[in-house]
């Protein structure tokens, strides 16, 4: 009789998790300064940064305001949702 | 009308006619009318596969409500204000604590009136071009604009 021979095949697969980018889109509403407010405000950028930001959704009709794990983007958009600002999630690439 | 600065830093609405009282009740009504949805506006950009599954059912909600709770805020305040005032002369005052409600209402207002009439962000209006009613609204998201300029000048909190 034949002896059994078990094989046994381990293989293990690691993906990092993408970050995410929480996009504020352009609109014809809000005021640049209140812009400039809210990104200071929910984001805890200086005046500069957010001015920075603000002037890029303003020109090029969005910008990425920040990046990172997927629940504290969430976190982010809802904020900015709450503050009128039309703002999205898409996965960094 | 007319805009007034508080001491306390604060903003208060002169109203000096009847007509004044409906230009502020039309806040709520712009921002209600025609059944736009601000919370579905400002994520209109979201890929809701791309959300948690509990985003529209939860998220949506607190942002609805919240649109909510700051129109109402607007609202007590110039019902109040006009039952005072008997629909005459009378003032609103906006205290700094109240200012974000305010601001957002406004706002709200400003997004609906443009999701109807698509002035732009330049808020160009030709009275010869425009029909009444856009012109109306017009001049009243200019109204809504220069106080919202106010409150954000006298800071939002």
């Amino acid at each position: 009789m034949a002896a059994t021979e078990t094989l046994t095949h381990t293989s293990e697969d690691t993906a990092l998790d993408l970050p995410w980018n929480v996009v504020v889109h352009d609109d014809p509403v809000n005021l640049m300064g209140y812009v400039t407010w809210v990104l200071m405000k929910i984001c805890g950028y200086n005046e500069q940064e957010a001015v920075r930001l603000m002037m890029q959704v303003h020109k090029q009709g969005r910008s990425i305001v920040w990046c990172g794990q997927r629940e504290k983007a969430e976190f982010y958009a809802q904020q900015l949702q709450s503050h009128q600002l039309t703002t999205s999630l898409e996965k960094a690439v | 009308m007319k805009l007034v600065l508080s001491p306390t830093g604060g903003l208060c609405i002169e109203a000096e006619v009847s007509s004044d009282w409906q230009l502020l009740l039309g806040i709520l009504h712009d921002a209600q009318g025609s059944g736009f949805d601000l919370a579905s506006q400002v994520g209109g950009h979201m890929n809701h596969a791309d959300a948690s599954q509990d985003w529209e059912e939860f998220v949506l909600t607190d942002l609805r409500d919240g649109f909510l709770a700051d129109l109402k805020t607007v609202l007590t305040a110039v019902e109040a204000a006009r039952l005072v005032a008997a629909d005459g002369p009378g003032q609103v005052w906006i205290g700094r604590e109240d200012a974000r409600h305010w601001y957002s209402a406004l706002n709200h207002a400003r997004l609906a009136l443009e999701a109807i009439h698509h002035f732009g962000s330049g808020l160009a209006i030709d009275p010869d071009e425009l029909v009444p009613s856009r012109l109306a609204a017009g001049m009243r998201a200019h109204f809504y604009c220069a106080v919202q300029s106010v409150l954000l000048d006298l800071g939002l909190g």
